[in-house]
């Protein structure tokens, strides 16, 4: 296939033949109608989806199979190419592929002289930069004679090595081309021509709601939705799978719940409330604040909370942690969830588009599988609510999350010990709605971390101070108020505050750590301790 | 030629230059080093005569020294062109024409000979100049 690029950038051959490109080519390539079009027709080819990361491959080689060849071509215009045994004549516009395809005019033949070698000729080149060089002719015996031997492939040109350096960028703005393309269509990752997809009729969706009805809300592989559904014979089963797949993605009664490579359907109505809804609990009203008020030893703090809501920074990558340990807060103790943390998202499962996962718990003591959502867009895993009851956990208790043996698997397991009396803060509610804290023995079950830790004796009797909607600065300074007193210096840790305020309200960390840092009325006294001073307004 | 006076450190080669325009049997003793193949097919090129000489990689051509070029491309490659006995000044003429005429100090010479290095160097940086063996000056090599 003949294709037209928009090229701005100079390739090269170099001295010795072997053809380059630089490296702002990959840093600068933009995917032009042509590239698609020649995707297009290798994804009819192949008649498999495939994902943007398998199209990379081929689009880069398409495009140095297409450079090299515009570069052999532009090169090979300038004349005949030099070989050491042809004849040449005065006047004979040459090029020289051994000399990086330089060209030249033969000026003057005369005979050659060297007793080793016996007859030939000598040339007289006027080459393209005005010098004059001598080249041998009807040399029977030469290196040049022969099949050019492979050129040694250029760094430039190794694909392994482009994908490392250039994958990752040439990868996003490749799919942002996809994306734009209207005659191509992508589930789970995986692009196909819109074209070839098989056409998938009501009464067939009707079949697959009622088939996944019957599962009961357990996600189903398109696979076995297919054995239901009677699709035309001869079909190739990729096509008529991806083609089920996107006539599921239009429908809104399906909802594809799979993790990143795997595609899982669910019915909407079927999925928990708190999946399709975000659980009361973790609501989030947003507070205005400025997080350049808080300060390094603040920042670091934050990111050890492990809140879904502090925002992650981009560079984060998945990979690199197996396990981590999380300390419960009241709100995702009370919803059942655990939070996503920066940290947390390395260890549960992503989705290409899917806001939806669906995917296993696994008890790390007791092996329990335990069915279990991720909601992406509101960084949370729901799934728990039972299992904290079971293991009779409290805000501050101490979560371990691990790395689970299978895909679509994740560990958890509480920080249980043997059941023992401690005296722990505990949050009382008053009959006027106030809150109070108060050191009381209670029964704990499992490691907690020291300054989180609050035991709510009912959780219900908490429901009427979420309710009351106090606002952000009145309920910071209650609570930092009720907890000072528990302290005989009056200090209270900004940690402490971050778990006591989320027991009435849903805040993360840092409009927090903002206000202390900010407001007058909070005394640093040393290493996040701080002391309320109500005289300053 | 540069006043300071050689060490086992210094490196020699063989002067072409120096030697043609200071001993006049040069030709014929050149001639007289080539293998028995090149003593017939140069028999009417004269030393000093230039040949075309093609690049075994681009074939381009460049005049050089036919007698000369033979010798050092070839015969002086040959095992019998470095016998085991034989003079040291040979022996190191000899060397240097089979590896191109690679600079070398007293010191690489012993260990490539098996002769003392101060030997060696008092035989090759002596007053006279034996066939064209001579310290490399350092204009020589920023050429």
């Amino acid at each position: 296939m003949r294709l037209d690029f928009g090229r701005k950038f100079i390739t090269r051959l170099s001295m010795t033949g072997a053809f380059n490109l630089p490296n702002e080519y990959w840093l600068n390539i933009q995917a032009t109608q042509k590239d698609i079009e020649n995707l297009q027709t290798y994804l009819f080819e192949r008649e498999t989806p495939l994902t943007t990361g398998e199209l990379v491959s081929f689009y880069i080689e398409s495009r140095i199979a297409f450079e090299q060849q515009a570069a052999e071509n532009k090169q090979k215009s300038g004349g005949k190419t030099y070989l050491p045994r042809d004849a040449y004549a005065a006047g004979d516009a040459l090029v020289f592929p051994a000399l990086g395809w330089r060209r030249g005019t033969v000026a003057a033949v005369r005979d050659g002289r060297n007793p080793s070698i016996g007859s030939f000729d000598v040339l007289t080149v006027s080459m393209d930069d005005q010098t004059e060089r001598l080249f041998a002719a009807r040399l029977e015996t030469h290196p040049l004679n022969d099949e050019p031997a492979p050129v040694p492939q250029s760094d430039s040109l190794n694909l392994d090595l482009i994908l490392r350096e250039h994958g990752a960028s040439i990868q996003r703005h490749l799919e942002s081309a996809l994306e734009a393309d209207e005659n191509l269509v992508q589930i789970a990752g995986r692009w196909f021509p819109r074209a070839l997809l098989v056409d998938i009729n009501q009464g067939q969706l009707n079949l697959a709601e009622a088939v996944l009805d019957m599962s009961g809300g357990e996600p189903l592989p398109t696979t076995a939705l297919m054995k239901d559904i009677e699709l035309p014979a001869g079909e190739n089963p990729k096509l008529a799978e991806f083609s089920l797949n996107h006539a599921l993605q239009n429908d809104e009664r399906f909802d594809e719940v799979g993790p990143a490579g795997q595609v899982l359907w669910c019915l909407h109505r079927l999925e928990p409330d708190h999946v399709r809804e975000v659980p009361p609990p973790l609501r989030y009203i947003e507070i205005e604040h400025d997080r350049g008020k808080m300060d390094s030893a603040m920042k670091s703090l934050e990111a050890q909370l492990d809140d879904e809501l502090t925002p992650t920074e981009e560079t984060d990558s998945r990979g690199g942690i197996d396990s981590i340990i999380i300390t419960l807060i009241y709100p995702h103790l009370r919803a059942g969830t655990l939070p996503m943390s920066a940290r947390a998202r390395k260890l549960f499962p992503t989705a290409y588009e899917s806001p939806r996962v669906r995917f296993t718990l696994v008890d790390g003591k007791t092996g329990q599988r335990i069915p279990a959502w991720v909601v992406r867009k509101h960084g949370y895993v729901f799934g728990l609510r039972e299992w904290y009851k079971a293991h009779q956990l409290i805000p501050g208790s101490l979560v371990e999350v691990r790395r689970g043996k299978n895909p679509g698997e994740v560990i958890v397991e509480a920080k249980t010990q043997r059941a023992s009396k401690d005296w722990v803060r505990t949050v009382i509610v008053g009959a006027d709605g106030g809150i109070v804290f108060a050191m009381l023995k209670q029964a704990i079950t499992a490691e907690f971390n020291d300054r989180m830790v609050v035991h709510v004796p009912d959780f219900k009797a908490l429901d009427p101070v979420w309710e009351k909607k106090r606002s952000f600065d009145d309920l910071l300074l209650l609570v930092m108020r009720e907890l000072a007193k528990s302290n005989p210096q009056g200090h209270v840790h900004a940690q402490e505050l971050y778990a006591a305020v989320n027991l009435v309200r849903r805040v993360p960390p840092a409009p927090i750590f903002s206000a202390l840092a900010d407001r007058p009325m909070f005394k640093h006294v040393g290493d996040l301790h701080f002391r309320l001073d109500e005289d300053i307004k | 030629m540069s006043l300071l006076k050689p060490n086992a450190q210094t490196p020699f080669h063989i002067d072409f230059d120096w030697w043609k325009q200071n001993e006049r049997d040069w030709q014929v003793f050149l001639r007289s080093l080539l293998c028995a193949e090149h003593q017939e097919s140069f028999a009417d090129v004269e030393a000093g005569d230039l040949i075309d000489w093609v690049d075994p990689e681009t074939a381009e051509v460049k005049a050089v020294d036919g007698v000369q070029n033979a010798l050092m491309t070839h015969c002086a490659l040959l095992p019998e062109f470095l016998p085991e006995r034989t003079a040291l000044v040979e022996a190191v003429f000899r060397t240097f024409l089979s590896n191109g005429n690679v600079p070398l100090s007293a010191e690489e010479l012993s260990a490539r000979l098996g002769r003392p290095a101060d030997t060696i160097l008092r035989t090759i940086a002596g007053p006279r100049v034996y066939r064209g063996l001579r310290p490399l000056l350092k204009s020589s090599v920023t050429e």
